[in-house]
């Protein structure tokens, strides 16, 4: 803590530009708060509560804060089959037979930013940070659903660390020395962004701008379709990340070009900059991420040094290992290397619920028969138990 | 109150000329059928006392639990319900009540029973459980 | 019995006992009071009253139950109570997912549908519980089962006994609270091994019921 204290007292500039947009932030959340002391009386009467129809991200605003809203059966297929949701969430879905996310104000702060953004300026980077369990992958997916509904090329990486801690098969890079390649994990990105973008590809019409050579017989030629650059990838896991790399490249500078634009959503992105991996190479050393082909590509698409896109990535503690867990402070988890790959950022706090947020997930959970057990007083056990955290309160109401 | 005692049982062929038939022995062949058993010489066979021959001046509660038997009849009846319809319980509820009740009920009695008898309280009569008794016996002891 | 008789003479003289109980406190001591209700309305009734130190395991919230709790400990092995837990909660998920399912799934009966796990537990044990059990006797050196009442609390026992015994009993690939929500959910609408066992137990008492005399003597 002494350490990080220090390193971040001597990045003065960043310091203050962190202060500057917490500040910013509390200033939303402090607005946001305000109306919805308006807001109960006006839409009480339709539907339940807590509830909303306004399915559309997009039109979200703080009337809507604290009430959740039905994400339709083929987006979520279309967003989230490819991971995205965490599995108890996915779980939840499953039993109670509906995609609801609750409009939080992380996610309206986000998209109000996204929605002012000027996209002919650099990429703006927005890093979401809090505590375990706090709504990260959540608000992200929030987000995600403005991105697909809006036009966004969705460059997703539904959990980042995945590829460092349990990747599924590991290999030597045919074309780079001393690097290793993640075939599978590669082509399965591949196949998640295909589920997510097969529809707006369509209709964009991407092309590639030059040709690429995998092999003697194997090539892409200059002007083919971005599906099918995708396709060979998925056909040829061998080449799947190569492929990744040349999709990613292609996909920047076509938003550049202003053809497009793109919407990167990478969560645990600090995996990234972590140097514990489970990952060993030929002669038993452990691989820094920084080797692996597949890290290459989306540190490069995270610069800012394209337009027409948004980032949005979160850093989490459990995306480190053991002893590396102590702040989910975004400096302290991407350490000096990442903070400086991404500063400046936009950081965006997630917090424990409010008051209204929590009384409003326990209605929810009352209407889905999930809660069965409500003697007088005892969202305020809840409440103190879960001291009003996401997770801990999912994990507490289990058994009741 | 049981007391011992103890002959040394070595057979000596002793004396013949009593003619005293042990009624109660067995016979075992026509000799001694025809002369009887005769009792054995005290100076032979001198008399030990192994355990005092007296009284003691307390009792033990072991003959005082009873049997165990309750609820025979409930029991049967309870049976009969079930086997009738093919061990459903809903259809023997009043059965069950009643077979539970009855146990309980015994149980309960069982329990101020011993209740009872613990606390001791010495009270005239003739129906003295085993702790009243020893509490008469503690007063008046038997005559040394 | 002598702390009893000696604490109602008198508190102060309890040293001069000579029996020793074996609990910790002496016999005038109360056992705290866990409903908050019931503590409110009992207050001043207990203030000079001494009290015994509160168990850890009993608490008045929306988490405790007392037959949930007495379930808890027949599922703890080694003493590891918090694997217990977290064992009975994902059984009580399970069910709830099951049962919300059916709820979701519509039909005629939907409101019979009980989606509260811990009603469905508490339903399962009593209609696990047996009514009778054989005992072995020993009569002129022939050992014969005997049909005996049972308490109570004996039966709750052997209630939750055996429905663990029968989730329990299970291949190495399926989870515990898997089994168990199988098992429960069966047991509380009157089916399954656990059922089955109490009738055979039932149909054996009846065909020996003529030892039924012999009982403890």
């Amino acid at each position: 803590m002494k350490m990080f204290r220090k390193q971040l007292g001597s990045l003065s500039r960043i310091s203050t530009q962190l202060q500057r947009n917490v500040i910013a932030s509390g200033a939303a959340s402090r607005t946001a708060e305000m109306s919805t002391n308006v807001a109960p009386a006006l839409d009480a009467a339709a539907l339940d509560e807590f509830r909303t129809a306004v399915a559309n991200p997009g039109e979200h605003s703080t009337l809507q804060s604290a009430k959740f809203y039905t994400i339709p059966v083929e987006q979520k297929k279309q967003i989230f089959t490819g991971g995205g949701l965490p599995k108890q969430y996915e779980q939840q879905i499953k039993t109670f037979t509906e995609t609801c996310l609750m409009v939080r104000s992380p996610a309206l702060e986000l998209l109000q930013y996204i929605k002012n953004a000027d996209l002919s300026k650099p990429a703006v980077r927005y890093v979401l940070y809090g505590e375990n369990g706090v709504g990260k992958t959540l608000t992200m997916a929030h987000v995600l659903h403005y991105g697909a509904l809006n036009d966004f090329v969705l460059v997703h990486v539904p959990w980042a660390p995945n590829w460092m801690k349990r990747p599924k098969e590991a290999s030597n890079a045919s074309g780079q020395e001393g690097f290793i390649d993640l075939p599978f994990d590669a082509a399965a990105w591949l196949v998640h962004f295909k589920n997510q973008n097969a529809q707006l590809l369509q209709k964009l019409q991407l092309k590639t701008s030059k040709e690429y050579v995998w092999s003697k017989r194997e090539s892409t030629p200059a002007g083919a379709s971005l599906i099918e650059l995708v396709e060979h990838g998925i056909a040829r896991i061998k080449y799947a990340s190569e492929t990744t790399a040349a999709l990613i490249a292609e996909l920047k500078q076509l938003a550049t070009n202003n053809q497009c634009k793109i919407m990167v959503a990478i969560d645990g992105f600090n995996a990234f900059f972590h140097p514990i991996t489970r990952i060993f190479s030929d002669n038993k050393q452990r691989v820094s991420p920084d080797r692996i082909t597949l890290t290459q590509p989306f540190l490069d698409i995270t610069n800012y040094d394209w337009t027409n896109g948004v980032c949005i990535l979160s850093v989490d503690k459990i995306a480190m290992t053991e002893g590396y867990m102590d702040s989910y402070m975004p400096r302290y988890l991407l350490g000096k290397e990442g903070f400086e790959h991404l500063d400046p950022f936009v950081p965006i706090h997630v917090k424990n619920y409010t008051e209204k947020e929590f009384m409003s997930y326990i209605s929810y959970y009352l209407d889905r028969h999930w809660i069965s057990k409500t003697p007088p007083g005892f969202e305020k056990q809840l409440k103190f138990m879960s001291n009003m955290n996401p997770y801990t309160l999912m994990q507490l109401v289990r058994g009741l | 109150m049981l007391t011992h005692f103890a002959f040394d049982v070595t057979v000596k062929t002793a004396d013949c000329s009593t003619h005293n038939k042990n009624k109660i022995m067995r016979v075992p062949g026509a000799l001694y059928a025809a002369r009887g058993r005769a009792p054995q010489n005290e100076n032979d066979v001198p008399f030990q006392e192994i355990l005092p021959l007296r009284l003691k001046n307390s009792v033990s509660g072991k003959a005082d639990s009873g049997a165990d038997v309750a609820c025979l009849q409930e029991m049967g009846v309870l049976f009969a319900c079930l086997k009738d319809n093919e061990f459903v319980e809903q259809y023997c509820s009043k059965e069950i009540t009643k077979f539970q009740q009855c146990y309980k009920f015994y149980m309960d009695r069982k329990f101020e029973a011993k209740k009872t008898v613990n606390q001791g309280i010495v009270q005239p009569g003739n129906n003295l459980n085993y702790k009243q008794l020893n509490k008469y016996l503690k007063r008046y002891p038997n005559p040394k | 019995m002598a702390y009893a008789c000696c604490a109602s003479k008198n508190i102060l003289r309890i040293a001069q006992c000579t029996t020793r109980l074996m609990s910790v406190y002496p016999s005038h001591y109360v056992s705290p009071i866990v409903d908050k209700n019931i503590q409110n309305s009992k207050g001043l009734e207990l203030s000079h009253i001494p009290i015994k130190a509160a168990p850890n395991d009993v608490n008045d919230t929306i988490f405790y139950g007392e037959l949930k709790q007495k379930f808890l400990n027949y599922i703890t092995k080694k003493g590891n109570a918090e694997l217990a837990k977290e064992l009975l909660t994902k059984t009580f998920e399970a069910i709830k997912r099951t049962q919300i399912e059916r709820l979701n799934l519509g039909g005629a009966d939907q409101e019979k549908v009980i989606t509260d796990a811990e009603t469905l537990l508490i339903n399962a044990i009593e209609n696990s519980r047996p009514l009778l059990t054989l005992s072995a006797i020993k009569r002129g050196g022939v050992k014969y089962q005997v049909p005996v009442p049972l308490t109570q609390r004996k039966s709750y026992f052997l209630a939750m006994k055996w429905i663990l015994d029968a989730a329990r009993e299970k291949e190495r690939k399926v989870k515990l609270p898997d089994k168990l929500a199988w098992e429960i959910l069966d047991a509380a609408c009157g089916q399954g091994r656990v059922i089955k066992k109490k009738d055979d137990l039932h149909r054996q008492c009846e065909t020996n019921r003529a030892y039924a005399h012999y009982r403890w003597s």
